[in-house]
């Protein structure tokens, strides 16, 4: 039925990764273009899930009962089950992770997941939260113990931390809400950044170009939803995009370094009106930025239209590397584009805090590269060594005269 | 055909100021016998990197011909030293559950956590020098060198990971698979082969910081234990100082360079008391002469090592490896020799600073015994290790007859080129 079927699995770990994939499941009922999966130590929460395939892990290791917040236990009874999880990822191209962090199973099975992956050398992506505030600082602790060695070992990450939906909720939400909320907003996201590869759409992007994008080493990595209706609807999709909690600003757009868009609407959706759209989406984004666009039809949308998008920033001492070898231009339609709005400012502040302790005394110090004009700078937190260091500390040597 | 039981190793290093060569054999007590050497200034070699292929090749063809002629014998197998800004290190965690059911620790977990830290993901540019173990942590309480036969529940290895550039490290293999037909047996990160010929055990197990000083980069290595638990590199070095000089004093660079030469004539890195009064004469550019006071010179000095030393103590710090140096540091490279250096390292980095020597030499060692030459001599030492651990396969005897063929083929082909 559809070329993609099979490659693409995604898999909700513990508790809150299965809210998920329920979720999910609920998103695309009978969409056959993936392969979704929740596992858990706790078979009876398992029990409830419908429409995704179940896996309890390490039965022998917990005894159905979950891990009660020990990450050791949720790491010994995942790879337990190493190689039933191995199996099922046979013949998938990609992994989509999801877990809520700070539970047992979620904070230990995601290691043994992120190795597994990358074991069996398949472009995987985490997508985790961080428990909210009134969760404990415990869990929180947790959470943050887990994310550690997952950023090394896992080839991109989206971490979401719960508590920025508290810009969205109002004081009486109930809790429940709260977690409805948020395995709601990281189900459309995932379901939306899944799209982009999927053949039913009007624009797709190629497999190989999503996987280029995610297998660089990630920094962060910030998802976000956005919806509109009514008559300037993908104007109020593009401003609820932005201002999704997730995403904060249009700042956080103009620092991406790659974005994957997703542009979804119901069957009336026309070339042209997400041609127009992307136009004026790709404004808030900077030159260098890779965009890659994706964008589909659905019925159930009706009248409203909505923006999935996920945006990377790449560790910075990447980023030479990466804008030699990759620099992939965006559209030439991008029309009067702020050029490059985060560096102005930095350079005004180094002029002043060079001028600054000397000011009054003496005039502005020159600098001067000698012999290292044209070579290679080295640089260390932002200081360009190759300048002399007198110079740069605003020093007038005594030469005499 | 056996490997000859001395058998003649050479240690080559394209440096930015010189390209040397060692040639020696390792005896069985670990002593060096140097064989030849050979120094010739380098040019088109910046920071560490060479700039201009067909320049350097024709100097390392001179100083692996010069080396050759005073060993009286052929160069054998060639170890390379490396480096360059390309150079990076990251010190990475892999663990593994002990699943057994009597939870004691087998030589299949250590090497799976150890496999598992290795996996650090590179882009494909990359490639990867050398993997040290730095150590492992059972249960993340207990840290111990070898956990085999341990019990615990979960293994952890720390491993630390040097890794460059794949092209820039070819080009250098590339010039001397050109001169000598053959490639070279194994390129090391500078700073590791400088270990290996200036500390002995002892100071190894103690915990030592070895800095190479040289003309572009300077790199570092901490020692401990087993093993380099850390190193990394920056590229600055003497180059700089002389740029500083010939800038801040305004005269060329070939002055400013005798100027740091002669520094122990009239000063040192750490600024003289007295330095105000004393005065140098200099050339001024068209300007007849100027008298600059001896502090200037020296105010210079001491602000680009300074700093050069804080940032190497920042790397360290924020890495965990300073305190692993437990038994200070030792200087080497050409910018060991500059007066004071020692007084000045040790101020910054607060811990007792020596001249690196390089240990346990035979032969004609008069030339290579200063800290200059550290790096191709630890080359031997480390070389000689690698053959042990890589080698004793005896090979067939065609490959044996390709590879003398194609030593044979070098030779002459560099003989007519003279």
């Amino acid at each position: 039925m559809n070329q993609n079927a099979g490659e693409l699995t995604v898999i909700g770990l513990g508790g809150g990764g299965c809210r998920i994939a329920a979720t999910l499941a609920g998103l695309t009922a009978g969409s056959t273009h993936w392969q979704l999966l929740a596992a858990d130590t706790d078979t009876e929460s398992l029990s409830h899930i419908q429409g995704a395939q179940t896996i309890s892990l390490g039965q022998e290791w917990v005894k159905s009962e979950g891990c009660g917040g020990d990450a050791v236990l949720g790491e010994r009874a995942t790879s337990a089950s190493a190689d039933e999880l191995r199996s099922l990822f046979e013949g998938s191209r990609m992994v989509i992770v999801a877990a809520g962090l700070g539970g047992g199973t979620s904070s230990g099975g995601v290691r043994v997941l992120a190795r597994l992956l990358r074991e069996m050398d398949l472009v995987s992506l985490f997508v985790v939260t961080l428990p909210f505030a009134f969760e404990g600082s415990w869990r929180q602790r947790e959470a943050e113990k887990a994310l550690v060695p997952l950023r090394d070992l896992a080839e991109a990450v989206i971490v979401v931390p719960n508590d920025l939906l508290f810009t969205e909720l109002t004081a009486d939400t109930p809790a429940t809400q709260a977690f409805t909320m948020a395995d709601g907003m990281l189900a459309e996201g995932i379901h939306g950044l899944t799209r982009v590869l999927s053949a039913e759409g009007l624009i797709t992007a190629d497999f190989a170009t999503l996987k280029s994008i995610l297998r660089q080493r990630q920094a962060t990595c910030a998802l976000g939803v956005g919806q509109g209706t009514g008559e300037d609807r993908w104007q109020a999709a593009i401003d609820s995009f932005i201002k999704c909690p997730f995403v904060g600003s249009s700042e956080a757009l103009a620092d991406a370094d790659a974005a994957i868009v997703t542009l979804c609407g119901g069957m009336g959706l026309s070339v042209g009106e997400v041609r127009s759209c992307l136009t004026a989406f790709q404004q808030y984004f900077s030159e260098d930025a890779r965009v890659v666009v994706g964008a589909y039809a659905d019925d159930r949308m009706g009248d409203d239209v909505q923006i999935t998008g996920l945006l990377c920033r790449y560790r910075r001492e990447e980023t030479d590397d990466a804008g030699t070898d990759e620099q992939q231009g965006p559209p030439a339609e991008t029309p009067h584009q702020e050029t490059s709005p985060k560096r102005r400012p930095r350079k005004g502040k180094a002029l002043q805090t060079q001028g600054g302790p000397v000011q009054g005394e003496l005039p502005l110090q020159e600098q001067s590269l000698g012999i290292f004009t044209g070579v290679q700078p080295t640089t260390i937190r932002g200081e360009n060594l190759d300048i002399p260091t007198f110079q740069r500390r605003g020093i007038h040597p005594d030469v005499g005269d | 055909m056996p490997r000859a039981k001395n058998e003649v190793l050479t240690g080559v290093e394209i440096g930015t100021s010189t390209i040397k060569v060692v040639m020696g054999a390792v005896l069985p007590e670990d002593e060096i016998a140097i064989l030849g050497a050979a120094e010739i200034p380098s040019l088109r070699v910046v920071k560490g990197e060479v700039t201009e292929a067909a320049v350097v090749q024709e100097h390392l063809e001179r100083a692996l011909a010069a080396a050759e002629q005073e060993a009286g014998q052929e160069i054998g197998d060639v170890f390379l030293a490396v480096t360059g800004a390309h150079i990076q290190t990251v010190n990475s965690v892999g663990s593994t559950v002990i699943n057994a059911p009597d939870r004691k620790i087998s030589e299949d977990d250590v090497v799976r956590a150890g496999r598992n830290a290795h996996g650090y993901t590179l882009s494909p540019d990359k490639k990867i020098l050398h993997y040290f173990d730095r150590h492992y942590q059972i249960d993340r309480t207990r840290e111990v060198t070898n956990p085999v036969g341990l019990v615990g529940t979960r293994l952890e290895a720390d491993v630390h990971i040097v890794f460059g550039q794949h092209n820039r490290i070819e080009t250098n293999c590339r010039l001397i698979a050109d001169v000598m037909s053959y490639p070279a047996v194994d390129v090391a990160f500078s700073p590791v082969a400088a270990g290996f010929a200036v500390l002995s055990a002892e100071e190894t197990e103690k915990g030592a910081l070895l800095i190479d000083v040289g003309a572009g980069v300077t790199e570092y290595a901490v020692f401990h234990g087993p093993g380099c638990v850390h190193s990394g590199q920056l590229a600055v070095g003497c180059d700089q100082i002389t740029n500083d000089l010939a800038l801040g004093l305004r005269v060329p660079m070939p002055k400013a360079r005798q100027i740091l030469h002669e520094l122990g004539n009239y000063g040192s890195a750490v600024m003289t008391p007295d330095g105000r009064a004393r005065l140098m004469k200099v050339d001024a550019l068209g300007r007849g002469e100027r008298k600059i006071p001896v502090s200037t010179t020296e105010q210079i000095i001491e602000l680009r090592l300074q700093e050069l030393f804080e940032n190497i103590k920042w790397d360290l710090e924020s890495r965990g490896a300073l305190q692993r140096a437990g038994g200070g540091a030792v200087l080497c490279g050409g910018g060991a020799r500059i007066p004071g250096i020692n007084r000045l390292a040790q101020h910054v980095l607060q811990m007792p600073v020596d001249t690196a020597r390089p240990q346990q030499l035979t032969g004609r060692h008069d030339q290579v015994a200063s800290p200059a030459f550290v790096v191709p001599l630890g080359l031997l030492r480390w070389g000689k290790m690698m053959l042990d651990i890589s080698a004793p396969e005896p090979m067939p005897f065609w490959r044996q007859f390709q590879v003398d063929a194609k030593k044979a083929w070098g030779v002459t082909r560099r003989a007519f080129r003279w």
